[in-house]
C-alpha cells in the first residue's frame, strides 16, 4: 500500500489551475506524479495538451517536493517535447533534483505516457521556508 | 485558446503587443486564491498565440529554452510582449509591464 498524498496541501494551486491528480512518490529529492487530461483542462488546444501544459505538470510535479515551503519556478532552463498528449491520456511525470545549491535547486523532469517518454525539463526553483513566505 | 478569455489585445504594432487580463477568468481562482498572479505556463501560451497572429498560420512550441521569471505578472497590469524571430523557426520572447521585464525565453517550433 502507499501513502497517499493530498493534492491541496502539497502545491498551492487550486481547480481548474491543477496539472496533476495523484502523487505517487515523493521526498525531498524528488516526485512521481500522474495526471489523466479532462476536457476541461484551462490550457488545451484542439484536443491535445501544448507545451505550456506540459510545463505546469512538470511544475506541480517539483513543488509536491517542497513540504514546509514554497518553492518558485525561477527558470526552466530547457524544454523538449516529442508528442503533445490527447484528453484522456494518463501523463507520468518524474522529477530529480540533480543539484542543491543553497536554496536553489535544479531538476530533471521526464513526462511519459504509456512508458513512452514524450517530454523531458529541467527548471530551476527556489525554496523559501513557510515562515519567511508569510 | 487564452485570447478573448484570458486577455484581450488591445494594441498591436510591429511585433509588439499589448494585452490586457480578464482578472474574472477562472483560472485565477486557482493561481491563487485571493492572490492572482498570471501562471509562467499562460505566458508561454499566450506567446504561441501571439506567435501565429504575427506569422500568420499555427505555432506549436517543442522546445524551450532559458524561461527566464523576473518578477510576477499581476492580471490587473498592462503586459507588452515582443515577438522576434531569429530564424526560420526560432522565436524570441518579451514580456514587460511598463518597460520593466517580467520574462523572456526562447521557443522553437
Amino acid at each position: 500500500m502507499s501513502k497517499r498524498y493530498d493534492i491541496a496541501s502539497s502545491i498551492p494551486q487550486r481547480p481548474p489551475f491543477v496539472f496533476i491528480d495523484t502523487i505517487e512518490e515523493v521526498d525531498p529529492k524528488g516526485a512521481r506524479t500522474r495526471y489523466t487530461i479532462p476536457a476541461a483542462c484551462p490550457l488545451l488546444v484542439d484536443g491535445i495538451l501544448p507545451l505550456s501544459g506540459l510545463m505546469e505538470n512538470a511544475a506541480q510535479t517539483c513543488a509536491t517536493m517542497g513540504e514546509g515551503t514554497v518553492m518558485y519556478i525561477g527558470e526552466v532552463k530547457q524544454m523538449e517535447v516529442s508528442r503533445f498528449p490527447k484528453v484522456g491520456e494518463i501523463v507520468c511525470t518524474e522529477a530529480r533534483v540533480i543539484q542543491e545549491w543553497l536554496n536553489i535547486l535544479l531538476v530533471e523532469c521526464t513526462t511519459q505516457v504509456n512508458d513512452e517518454t514524450i517530454a523531458t525539463a529541467t527548471l530551476k526553483i527556489a525554496t523559501i521556508t513557510d515562515n519567511a513566505a508569510k | 485558446m487564452l485570447q478573448n478569455s484570458l486577455y484581450y489585445i488591445v494594441q498591436n504594432e510591429q511585433n509588439e503587443y499589448t494585452i490586457r487580463f480578464n482578472a474574472s477568468h477562472p483560472i485565477f481562482v486557482g493561481h491563487f486564491p485571493e492572490h492572482p498572479i498570471v501562471p509562467g505556463a499562460c505566458l508561454v501560451q499566450i506567446a504561441e498565440e501571439l506567435a501565429a497572429v504575427t506569422y500568420g498560420h499555427p505555432v506549436r512550441f517543442t522546445t524551450l529554452r532559458n524561461l527566464r521569471f523576473n518578477r510576477p505578472v499581476t492580471p490587473d497590469r498592462e503586459l507588452t510582449i515582443t515577438t522576434r524571430r531569429t530564424n526560420e523557426k526560432t522565436f524570441n520572447f518579451q514580456f514587460s509591464i511598463l518597460n520593466s521585464v517580467c520574462a523572456q525565453f526562447t521557443a522553437n517550433e
